[in-house]
């Protein structure tokens, strides 16, 4: 007797569910018995924790806020996953995309129209992702270089590079050497719906549409997806494979880099510490809780954004140290990420010897 | 299913105590106090907390939960003092965070590093009846007249003592572990030198030949970074490093060759380096102290407050008694008393140094006797004094001058 996997031809909508489920479930369980052990009960802990996220208009501004950022580089890394191309660059895009947005909001204001201005630093930070995702396309294509090697990489690069501007050559000129850029122009900041939440949650909800249309509605979208699934076959076809993997890392990159430019242009109104904050490396785990489809990758940035705002009630209101909240965050999302196994293979207690149960089937 | 069990019993019994201690309180006054990172840092978060605990002094604690406590006053009152750590350095979450403390009840609000900066201005705006403080921010961040107050210390007077004993013991050659070429810090740099110098003069040391080389790490704390400009300098021939970095790796890693000597800063580095000669302390109990007392006695002003060793804002700690004579650390003590009594200020003329100009030429700065740089020069002071060497910081403004003030007359 013993347990073997066994993989799936597909699931249903229900299994799906039910497999989601089950993992927060479990999640939640696994929390609970850390929250015992520090005495704390976890009931009225997750209580406090989902009012922290959702309980109140502010809580839910908050929350969104958190979201928007998540939410544009979670689609980035989900559309070029779908073509099996691994974007974890998605943090440096995002520093890239705000450091375009924050030039073009510095320096063309003197020359360029005012209205003209906000929507020249939107293209800018588009733009600016856009160009930095490019170049392990083009590092990929020209000398095989692996993706996740040069993705990563870049991070650091782009990261050190806005440091330098911030710290040093875009440094606010009156700012006795403190660093930060000046403030941008009001022309340039992004226009606010609520408290800090700007319009870049509406850029999500419109590039996650755009994404489901792209993908299930045009040739290109059908071509990445059959590359996705198998590169060979995809060649075999007579598919483009070179052209897309640049598509894709354009796309990627140029919506990771709005996500930069929506934090310097709608929130900071400048470029300064904590632009790199890790929402890149977090749009990884957004986009497999999302299961890579825009819908899905929606409700995760929510998800992710109230499990870690909602979290600091850990803190704020039982007072347990600040590191409980993370381990909770990592607990949960292992749990779903570990759920995973349970939607592609079947779990199956064999009682025959293999080789009756071949016969059986 | 046994196992089931027992965690169900588990669960009952400790549900039944968290209910138990939620008591309703009616008349309370609660401070929060935000930080970046967590007090057990050795540094920055570590002073600012070590200030915090004293609140306790006054009235009896009668709840403690984890950095957070209540004391209860004399009067009656409970005073809840929250502590929020690891905040980080993104705008966002500040103001996030800060917004919920103040959701939850929150009378006095404390942002206690300079990122904090904008959130807490912004904050002290939309909530009239909320008091707000921030601490070691721009200079130019200024009170209002209502609600909101800024604070710093001026850890610059004991850089100057590190720098004199340093001195005294002739010491002339000096690493310097940076953090940023922001003003705060170059003046903390210029201090140092200027003690060093003083402290050579007076064992008869030509104080000209002294030198003190700055590192810049562009962080405020960063182990690494903190370890391998401590080793560069050490590389270079340096046997003497001045930690200012708000963590104590710089010093540690000193320690860790036999004959060096480090000195510590913020946070008493001696339990991490046995070859450190002191440290000088952050005390910022001297101001929450007092200003928590003025917020319940309805005496809370708004103000832009400045001190040191006046006001017992400083201190020297982690004296090690191998490696500083006793005749050495009483002559500190007499320089602490000077600086604390108004009679010695160590930014009189004549002092001379370099820094650039907005062209980006290097250029000369001279105090000259009897003049004193102003607050406002010290709080925008980006070139160095004579003696130090390093990467320049930044240009200030075009059109930008030194005010000076006449010293204090005998």
């Amino acid at each position: 007797m013993k347990l073997t996997l066994e993989r799936r031809q597909g699931y249903g909508q229900w299994t799906l569910l039910l497999t989601i489920l089950g993992a927060v479930l479990v999640a939640l369980a696994f929390g609970a018995l850390l929250l015992l052990i520090v005495g704390v009960n976890p009931i009225e802990a997750y209580r406090l924790m989902f009012v922290g996220a959702f309980g109140s208009e502010f809580a839910t501004v908050d929350t969104l806020v958190k979201a928007s950022p998540l939410l544009l580089t979670g689609l980035g890394v989900s559309l070029a996953l779908r073509a099996n191309i691994w974007n974890i660059g998605a943090e440096g895009q995002l520093v890239m995309g705000g450091f375009a947005a924050a030039g073009v909001a510095l320096f063309w204001s003197e020359w360029l129209p005012e209205p003209l201005l906000l929507p020249a630093v939107i293209l800018a930070g588009f733009v600016g992702g856009a160009l930095w995702g490019l170049i392990p396309a083009l590092l990929k294509i020209f000398g095989g270089v692996n993706e996740i090697v040069s993705t990563l990489m870049l991070n650091y690069v782009a990261v050190l590079w806005v440091e330098y501007l911030f710290f040093d050559a875009w440094r606010d000129p009156r700012g006795f050497g403190f660093p930060g850029t000046a403030e941008f122009p009001r022309a340039a900041w992004l226009p606010r719906l609520t408290g800090q939440l700007h319009i870049g949650i509406i850029f999500g909800l419109i590039i996650a549409a755009l994404i489901w249309f792209l993908l299930n509605r045009t040739t290109i979208g059908y071509e990445i997806r059959v590359q996705g699934k198998s590169p060979l076959s995809a060649r075999y076809a007579g598919i483009n494979v070179m052209r897309n993997l640049m598509l894709v890392m354009f796309l990627s990159g140029g919506i990771a880099g709005l996500a930069g430019m929506g934090e310097v242009a709608g929130i900071s109104h400048r470029m300064q510490n904590g632009l790199a904050v890790g929402y890149g490396f977090t749009a990884l785990i957004v986009a497999f809780l999302g299961r890579l489809s825009p819908p899905g990758v929606i409700v995760a940035a929510v998800f992710v954004a109230g499990l870690s705002v909602g979290s600091e009630q850990l803190q704020l209101s039982m007072n347990l140290p600040a590191s409980f909240a993370l381990i909770l965050q990592g607990a949960v999302l292992l749990c779903i990420a570990a759920g995973d196994l349970f939607l592609r293979y079947r779990v199956r207690l064999n009682v025959r010897p293999p080789s009756q149960q071949m016969v059986a089937e | 299913m046994k196992f089931n069990f027992k965690v169900l019993s588990l669960v009952v019994l400790l549900l039944s105590i968290g209910i138990g201690t939620v008591i309703a309180q009616d008349d309370t006054y609660k401070v929060a106090f935000l930080l970046a990172d967590s007090p057990s840092d050795q540094g920055w978060n570590a002073a600012h907390y070590r200030g915090i605990e004293q609140i306790k002094e006054l009235g009896e604690v009668v709840e403690e939960n984890g950095l957070s406590f209540n004391v209860a006053l004399e009067d009656g009152t409970v005073l809840e003092v929250q502590v929020v750590e690891n905040i980080g350095y993104n705008d966002a979450d500040i103001e996030r965070v800060a917004r919920q403390v103040i959701n939850g009840g929150a009378d006095y609000v404390f942002g206690t590093w300079f990122d904090s900066m904008s959130a807490i201005s912004r904050l002290a705006e939309e909530f009239p009846d909320v008091l707000f403080e921030h601490g070691s921010g721009y200079p130019f961040v200024a009170s209002n007249d209502t609600n909101f107050s800024t604070y710093f210390i001026r850890i610059e007077e004991s850089d100057y003592v590190a720098g004199y004993v340093a001195g005294l013991l002739g010491y002339s050659d000096v690493g310097l572990v940076g953090t940023f070429s922001i003003p705060e810090p170059v003046r903390g740099v210029n201090g140092f030198a200027l003690g060093l110098q003083d402290g050579l003069a007076e064992i008869g040391e030509d104080p000209a030949k002294s030198n003190v080389q700055v590192i810049w790490i562009n962080s405020w704390l960063d182990r690494e970074l903190e370890v391998q400009a401590a080793t560069a300098l050490l590389d270079e021939g340096f046997t003497v490093i001045r930690q200012m970095a708000d963590t104590p790796y710089s010093s540690q890693t000193t320690c860790e060759t036999e004959g060096n000597i480090a000195i510590g800063y913020g946070s008493d580095v001696s339990g991490v380096a046995d070859c450190s000669l002191m440290t000088n302390e952050w005390k910022w109990g001297a101001y929450y102290v007092p200003q928590v007392q003025a917020a319940l006695d309805g005496t809370w002003e708004t103000h832009d407050w400045w001190e040191g060793f006046a006001a017992d804002a400083l201190g020297i700690t982690g004296w090690n008694d191998e490696l500083v004579p006793a005749d050495v650390q009483e002559k500190a003590q007499a320089l602490i008393d000077s600086i604390a009594a108004g009679e010695f200020n160590p930014f009189c003329g004549p002092i001379s140094g370099t820094g650039l100009s907005p062209e980006g030429d290097v250029v000369e700065i001279d105090v000259p006797e009897g003049m004193c740089l102003s607050d406002m020069d010290q709080l925008t002071m980006q070139w160095y004094v004579d003696g130090v060497s390093g990467e320049y910081p930044a240009a200030p403004p075009d059109g930008f001058e030194l005010e000076l003030v006449e010293a204090a007359s005998e």
